[in-house]
């Protein structure tokens, strides 16, 4: 609950349970103001929650302050806008930040720094540039960067690859990939329907600040609700959908057409 | 027309040259869709159009006005309306009504006239319901919504829209991209940048930046066969490409068009 006891208190959300287990790779949908955001900070002690409990690891986010260092350094967050975290002169110092306040010092903070940098495909020529004078989708590298280079264990990102050309989402869920089976995990918030279908197995919906949907993908795109919920499904699907009904009945005599038709009706069925 | 000739820009701190040796024409009422990696140069070249970068060397004419002329400069900007990536840096009024009536004070547009435009772009938009509300109230969407009317009450001829719906949510960028091809049918030059690829099916024309210079110009699915191995593509356009190949389609479709062709093409193949 934001601002509680006073006029401006608004519900960003109500009853979550919810548990993500390590090495899970999980999706958040939802639309614009659905307390996804929320959710997520709660994660990490940003926000802590009005009543209930987070826990990390077994450490609740509500304790006091010497554990909530410790679950910041496991829940790495990165936020949807990356140039609201930059402060730094340089993209070195920028990335050395956060583990040289959890003590990383000289040849290990450059080691860390160059590993983080080629994590996220940004060439070594960034480093000494202001990370204010990158381009948008190469300041969204240095954001991940500057995460990364903690090395936590969860990884949470909002909304981490809008403004990013679609090379870049395919090395940043490449770079995922490789998290992942270092054994992290990872928590996204998107918009994009085809981004949760393609890259993990489990999708929470969060809709007016609960939870309506917490299941594997396949049961997900299947779910009749995802315009209810304000989602819109990716574009072959739709022509899927569309097409699909009205050719049932069809007996397609060119081989080419009925492939590509067949293709669709397999998403779909 | 907008006509960009040998234009090379860098920025004065850096020796990274961010265009090289430009050369394009854009005619009246064309739609294009501008294409390429982060960094590649679409933000600076949209600048260029209308003056709020200047090329290094070369010239940037608008309907005849060479933007590096500062006398000119108003008349530029009258005729090329700018909405850029991110709505929140645009919004300037108190009220969804203000903000909107704010570029043409500006260009001092009559109080009738003000009016009268006020209720038809904030209804060609979908928000004529919202007009009292205050923008900070908005969603991005809504936001990016109120920039393309604030813009297209001062009647620019030209549109410029720089990655305008990469930071909203998918029905609101259905939303604008709908409002994108309105506009290219009522006639106006629509420009814009995105990295959705399904979404250049809308357009007949792509440009494609690397590294600053246009290396591929044409309609989407060429550009598209030309460029995929560097920018990726997507399963919409993968299969309007095979489509495309065979012979059933001319060229790519939205999902409407596209379905109504299908079922079209499977009714026909039946009765043969």
């Amino acid at each position: 609950m934001y601002d509680p006891r006073t006029p401006f208190e608004k519900k960003a959300l109500e009853h979550v349970n919810m548990e993500i287990s390590n090495g899970d790779f999980v999706t958040i949908l939802g639309r614009t103001g659905s307390g996804k955001s929320t959710l997520l900070q709660l994660m990490n002690g940003v926000l802590r929650p009005t009543s209930g409990e987070v826990f990390v690891d077994g450490i609740s986010t509500s304790e006091k302050k010497d554990s909530l260092f410790e679950i910041r350094r496991k829940v790495g967050l990165v936020f949807q806008y990356p140039e609201h975290q930059f402060f730094e002169e340089n993209v070195f110092r920028e990335i050395a930040f956060g583990p040289k306040n959890f003590g990383v010092e000289n040849d290990e903070l450059d080691k860390v720094v160059m590993e983080a940098i080629d994590l996220v495909g940004l060439s070594r020529e960034v480093l000494s540039k202001s990370p204010f004078n990158l381009s948008g989708g190469e300041k969204r590298k240095v954001a991940i960067a500057s995460v990364i280079s903690c090395n936590p264990e969860y990884l949470v990102f909002d909304e981490p690859t809008s403004g990013l050309d679609p090379l870049s989402v395919r090395l940043f869920f490449d770079m995922l990939g490789k998290f992942r089976r270092s054994g992290k995990t990872i928590v996204i918030v998107t918009h994009s329907v085809k981004e949760a279908l393609q890259n993990s197995e489990r999708v929470i919906v969060i809709s007016k600040g609960q939870i309506v949907f917490d299941g594997g993908v396949q049961e997900f795109i299947k779910s009749k609700n995802l315009m209810e919920w304000g989602m819109l499904p990716p574009p072959l699907y739709r022509l899927a959908w569309r097409v699909k009904e009205q050719v049932e009945k069809i007996n397609i005599k060119n081989d080419k057409l009925s492939e590509a038709i067949n293709r669709l009706k397999d998403m779909v069925n | 027309m907008i006509k960009f000739e040998h234009v090379f820009f860098q920025y004065e701190y850096d020796n990274l040259p961010i265009l090289e040796d430009v050369n394009i024409e854009i005619g009246e009422g064309e739609l294009i869709a501008l294409l390429g990696l982060n960094g590649s140069g679409k933000t600076s070249f949209f600048k260029m159009i209308n003056g709020l970068l200047k090329p290094s060397s070369g010239r940037v004419v608008v309907d005849g006005m060479d933007t590096k002329e500062e006398n000119l400069l108003w008349d530029i900007r009258k005729r090329v309306g700018m909405i850029f990536q991110n709505p929140e840096s645009q919004i300037v009024g108190t009220t969804v009504e203000e903000d909107v009536a704010f570029g043409m004070e500006n260009i001092g547009v009559p109080r009738e006239e003000m009016l009268k435009r006020v209720d038809q772009v904030l209804d060609f938009v979908g928000m004529s319901d919202l007009k009292h509300v205050e923008p900070h109230r908005l969603s991005g969407g809504q936001k990016q919504l109120l920039c393309v009317a604030s813009t297209l009450a001062m009647h620019p001829k030209y549109m410029v829209m720089d990655e305008p719906t990469s930071m909203i949510d998918p029905i609101n960028r259905e939303n604008i991209l709908k409002i994108i091809v309105d506009l290219y049918k009522f006639g106006k030059t629509v420009l814009f940048s995105t990295h959705i690829l399904d979404e250049i099916v809308v357009t007949p024309r792509v440009i494609y930046l690397r590294n600053g210079k246009v290396v591929f110009d044409g309609s989407p699915v060429e550009v598209i066969d030309s460029v995929k191995e560097e920018f990726g593509t997507s399963d919409f356009i993968e299969f309007q490409s095979n489509l495309y190949r065979y012979g059933f389609i001319e060229h790519f479709m939205d999902v409407e068009k596209l379905s109504e062709r299908l079922v079209s093409l499977c009714q026909s193949s039946s009765k043969r």
